[in-house]
């Protein structure tokens, strides 16, 4: 529905043969309508998906209206600007109304509204990009990202440790004082931060058979629970689904730092099952994990649904629980849950549900669920989920927001968006990772994979890992038995 | 650098001796990049992705060597027109030459030792007959002729040192590696400086000029072995080797091979020799020709040594199978038969695209499974020109895998024009139109792809237009309907399967058959003939013939006498002397290789092979 001005209309300094006013929302990407935001996100560049010579975007918040120009179809802060309107908006809502100008008339949409948040989520993101497809990779990286402007660093690539794949960065309490990070293929092993010490260690000790993966800190840094897969990629031969990750084999050990040993107990390495995906809760005396039954692999891989489980800790003494109990079952839900994490106040649990398996990046039907710790309510965070993929998500270090993975632009690429948790577990809209250049994600051949918030910069430098990486042998973790 | 200015009684003849030889130089690598190896370029070409972008232009200059990364690219894209490649790289050569004859002419001005200026140019075409070496280190070696030609030119020393700092900067940003050479110019200038003047040659240019003060030297030196290490430091992470070449002078970023630095320390090399040689001494013609003698020797060893026409062979097959000239590849067939596996599997598909598999299978020389098909390791080539079996196949997933596959493991971390187009048409014809329209989307920043991609971006999402494409209508018909897991080693159930699913599949059937008489498995091609009826064949290929008459010898049975196929009296005839050589002859092998070399009877008997295991069928649904 749209109302015409006849001309001549004097707009913004322009001379427009009219002005057309449409009671639709421009169509415009990223899509940051009614989007919830932190007051120290870089500038929220976007663009028109319609022809245009000329944008107006007008922002009115609390303080003054602000009006910005700009030449073609894209919308680009500059750094300042943006800055000073956050300064004074967190808290409050932005009313932002867009015109464009094509020829000679200028449209003028409905205003939207982007919501502030006094929540500040942590500075810095850190994730891998990788050509996302099937095997292979040449260019690959760990980089950090800080979140109130567009700079990106290097934590560790391809470039500098050429032929080794890397992921699995994962810190404690979102302070990149405690990491860890794994390295496969040329310089392979687990690279441990902590305590100001930075060592490469062989974690496959003892019976293991491989190295331990997927980790996750214990909250008092003694502790780092990993599990250990066999994992099988297969290539579909027709359809839309390209590839499959399918866990032939899979145990989780809990690694003693101080006393470089592994622990485990038979809840968590059971012969018949699959166990992955480990998460301590906020007060480290439970361990959550996934379990399923095993199955033929890879035929029945479809059957292969995990169970959310947990076992008691006792980071005293290093004790694993004996009686594993499950928290949600696959034989109720029916569907498979992966990648538990527990929110920093112990409340909350967000997981993925998908149909079967326990690599989530490649069932399209992979949603977010949280689960109430308190009174044991799941449900999905529908505002978050899309056709596509959701998964690898992680919470900031007050527990307010998320990051996670999506494909849901095309089903290939995984990008990172935010969103805003309210103190009752309430999920607020998404936001893409905003990009200095706004159509930087139509041409970008990369996914964003494992995105992590953390609070401050990365210290170690990446020669330094490098070195680390290179220096051979590496520390041997040894086997320890099970308490 | 100063020099003299001494006239020659035949400097007539070096000029004009001078301007012939940059002729037939450039001629010479004209024809030689135009005629001989052609497709090498159309091969480098395709393995690298240049975008006519801002940001791809402002990513290459914040690396050291980028502006010569960006002009080699830029260049190297012109290597899809036949003879633009060729043009490109006879013209960066003669700058090379000349700008080496210009810098060695400051060193020794007598004109009969200008050949010398021609070994440079030669070695830097000699490289890039290797296609891993890309023409970013021409460029970059062109840069640094040039800083080096304004180096030598400067005389005063002051002068001199300033601009050897801002040389040496500049050349090390913009070019690279070559600023190694740069420096070799600089320290060899300065040295014969110094021994000029110790040598007490007194002329009106060498009063100007003195050497280097010994601090200003080490300044430059530090200053050169500084820049790479604080850059490394301060602007772009790499290691320690890479800092120093950069990597637009040799794909494989983790060696530096040894043509490397010969090839950067060349031109101070030769201002070493040439200063050497005698300069105020009338030559005769006969030196010329000497050095025109031993470098057209050099050249001719140094093409023995560095140019690859098996690779050659292989590309002129991958080229031709890629524009679809199935015609011209079995033309090519008869004058080059197939080296190796790679030229072996295109000119098996150019077979089967002919319909002629059946029939000249084994006019050629066959190698199994692995002449068929192409199962690849981690490298770029086997993957690529798999790609091209498993499209024209209907295996569109595994195509696309092939051809992913492909671009991440370019040895240069680049990406791939022809593999980014290859998954922007197997995502169109998947119906994956959000990622098919991401890949056209930059390849609409391309050059020579702009169009075609401008083209196909109109199919998308429009269903119609796809299923009535001439090409990608066919794949989708042709696509498996049944998912299972693909493996290249499982390509007998997945051919079985798509003749199943579609019994007029002329081509998978073709295949099937070959796989089976490559893999000397009877039983089950013998088991497959029937579905020669519904595939309306109305005689038996020849290739077939020969394997059912074995069989016919073996059984003493004809196993085709209750159908409407009839053996040919032609082939009955050709088993029969085959047998009696066979069966008689001591030196059987020896004659039937020559005779009957071209028949299934022969592979069967004395072609070594891997006899290809049928795996387990994965499928699911």
């Amino acid at each position: 529905m749209f109302f015409f001005f006849l001309l001549p209309f004097s707009a913004c300094n322009e001379e427009y043969r009219s002005v057309i006013t449409i009671n639709n929302y421009p169509s415009i990407f990223p899509d940051y309508k009614e989007v919830t935001i932190p007051y120290n996100i870089a500038p929220l560049n976007f663009r028109v998906k319609e022809e245009a010579e000329r944008l107006i975007v007008k922002i009115k918040g609390k303080g003054p209206e602000h009006e910005f120009r700009f030449r073609g179809n894209k919308a680009r802060f500059h750094q300042k600007d943006w800055e000073g309107i956050m300064k004074t908006s967190a808290g409050n809502d932005l009313e932002i109304t867009v015109s464009v100008g094509h020829q000679d008339s200028l449209k003028v949409y409905k205003s939207f509204t982007i919501h502030v948040s006094e929540d500040k989520i942590d500075d810095y993101m850190v994730y891998r990009l990788i050509m996302p497809g099937f095997q292979n990779w040449n260019q690959m990286g760990i980089y950090l990202r800080e979140l109130s402007s567009f700079s990106e660093e290097t934590v560790i690539n391809s470039r500098l440790l050429p032929g080794t794949c890397m992921n699995c960065h994962t810190f404690l309490h979102n302070d990149p004082q405690n990491m860890v990070l794994h390295l496969r293929e040329s310089y392979g092993g687990t690279i441990l931060y902590h305590n100001n010490v930075l060592e490469k260690l062989n974690t496959k000790a003892g019976k293991m058979f491989a190295n331990a993966a997927f980790p996750a800190w214990h909250p008092s840094a003694k502790y780092i629970a990993f599990s250990v897969n066999r994992v099988n990629q297969v290539f579909h031969a027709s359809g839309s689904f390209r590839a499959a990750a399918i866990d032939m084999k899979s145990d989780i050990f809990i690694y003693d730092i101080e006393r470089n040993e592994m622990l485990t107990s038979p809840a968590l390495s059971a012969g018949d099952n699959f166990e992955t995906f480990p998460c301590f809760s906020a007060d480290g005396t439970k361990l959550f994990y996934c379990s399923a039954d095993s199955v033929q692999m890879p035929q029945k891989f479809q059957q292969a649904r995990y169970s959310l489980c947990s076992v008691s800790f006792d980071p005293e003494t290093g004790t694993i629980g004996s009686s594993p109990d499950t928290v949600l079952s696959a034989a109720v839900t029916g569907k498979s849950m992966s990648l538990p994490r527990v929110s920093p106040n112990g409340r909350f649990l967000m997981f993925v549900m998908a149909d079967h398996g326990c690599f989530p990046s490649y069932n399209p039907e992979a949603d977010l669920w949280m689960l109430d710790l308190e009174n044991g309510n799941y449900e999905p965070l529908t505002i978050l989920n899309s056709d596509n993929v959701e998964s690898w998500h992680s919470w900031s270090s007050d527990g307010h927001w998320v990051v996670f993975s999506s494909r849901r632009e095309n089903g290939l690429h995984s990008n990172p968006f935010i969103a805003y948790i309210d103190s009752n577990g309430k999920p607020h809209k998404p936001f893409l990772l905003p990009q200095e250049d706004p159509s930087f994600y139509d041409s970008f051949l990369f996914s964003y994979n494992i995105p992590e918030l953390i609070k401050a910069p990365v210290k170690v430098r990446p020669y330094t890992i490098v070195k680390t990486a290179r220096s051979s042998p590496a520390v041997q973790v040894s086997s320890g038995s099970g308490h | 650098m100063p020099g003299k200015n001494v006239k020659t009684v035949d400097g007539r003849l070096a000029r004009n001796s001078a301007l012939l030889s940059a002729l037939i130089f450039f001629a010479a690598v004209f024809s030689f990049f135009a005629f001989f190896y052609n497709k090498h370029l159309h091969f480098e070409e395709e393995t690298q992705l240049f975008l006519t972008t801002g940001d791809f232009f402002t990513a290459k200059m914040k690396l050291p060597g980028g502006l010569s990364g960006y002009l080699g690219g830029f260049l190297t894209q012109f290597y899809h027109l036949d003879l633009a490649g060729p043009f490109i790289i006879a013209v960066l050569l003669l700058g090379i030459q000349q700008l080496t004859l210009r810098i060695l002419n400051r060193v020794n001005v007598n004109p009969a030792w200008f050949l010398l200026s021609f070994l440079p140019a030669v070695n830097g075409m000699l490289i890039l007959c290797d296609e891993f070496y890309p023409l970013s280190g021409i460029v970059g070696i062109l840069a640094a002729l040039f800083a080096g030609w304004i180096y030598t030119g400067t005389d005063n020393r002051t002068k001199r040192f300033i601009s050897g700092l801002l040389l040496i900067a500049v050349t090390y940003w913009i070019a690279g590696g070559s600023f190694l050479m740069l420096v070799g110019i600089i320290l060899a200038c300065e040295a014969l400086i110094f021994f000029k003047a110790r040598r007490r040659l007194k002329t009106r240019k060498d009063n100007q000029s003195s050497t280097l003060k010994g601090w200003q030297l080490t300044v430059l030196v530090v200053v050169a072995a500084a820049i790479p290490l604080l850059v490394r430091q301060f602007l772009v992470l790499q290691p320690l080797g890479l800092a120093y070449i950069t990597e637009f002078y040799y794909d494989m970023r983790t060696v530096i091979p040894t043509a490397i630095p010969v090839i950067l320390a060349l031109p101070a090399i030769l201002m070493a020799l040439v200063y050497f040689l005698p300069e105020n001494k009338v030559m005769h013609g006969s030196v010329i020709f000497a050095q025109a003698g031993i470098l057209v020797i050099l050249w001719y060893f140094g093409l023995k040594l560095w140019a690859n026409f098996s690779a050659e062979q292989i590309m002129t097959y991958d080229q031709l199978v890629r524009n679809e000239k199935w015609k011209e590849v079995l033309d090519y067939a008869e004058k080059e038969p197939p080296r190796n596996n790679l030229s072996l599997a295109m000119l098996n598909l150019a077979l089967a695209k002919t319909n002629r598999m059946g029939d000249q299978l084994f006019r050629y020389e066959q190698n199994g499974f692995n002449g068929l098909f192409l199962p690849f390791a981690k490298e770029y080539v086997a993957p690529m020109m798999g790609s091209e079996i498993l499209f024209q196949l209907g295996l569109i997933n595994a195509s696309q895998e092939y051809s992913f596959e492909s671009t991440e493991t370019t040895p240069n971390l680049d990406k791939s024009v022809r593999a980014i187009k290859r998954l922007a048409e197997t995502n169109l014809i998947n119906g994956q139109y959000e990622v098919a329209g991401k890949y056209l989307k930059i390849l609409q920043k391309t050059v020579f792809y702009r169009k075609w991609a401008g083209e196909t971006m109109k199919l998308l999402y429009n269903e119609d237009l796809i299923n009535s494409h001439p090409v990608y209508g066919a794949k989708r018909k042709l696509a498996p309907k049944r998912d299972f897991f693909f493996k290249i080693q499982n390509m007998e159930e997945i051919l079985k399967l798509m003749i199943r699913e579609n019994p007029s599949n002329n081509m998978a059937f073709q295949y099937l058959m070959s796989f089976y008489l490559l893999n000397k498995d009877l039983r089950n091609f013998m088991n497959s003939l029937p579905m020669m009826n519904t595939m309306k064949y109305i005689r038996i290929p020849v290739a077939y013939e020969e394997a059912i008459m074995y069989v016919i010898g073996l059984a003493t049975t004809n196993p085709m006498a209750n159908t409407d196929f009839r053996i040919s009296n032609e082939t009955k005839a050709r088993m029969q002397a085959y047998a009696d050589i066979y069966t008689t002859r001591r030196d059987a092998q020896q004659i039937l290789g020559t005779r009957f070399g071209n028949t299934f009877w022969y592979y069967l008997h004395y072609k070594q092979i891997e006899i290809t295991p049928a795996e387990v069928q994965r499928e699911y649904h």
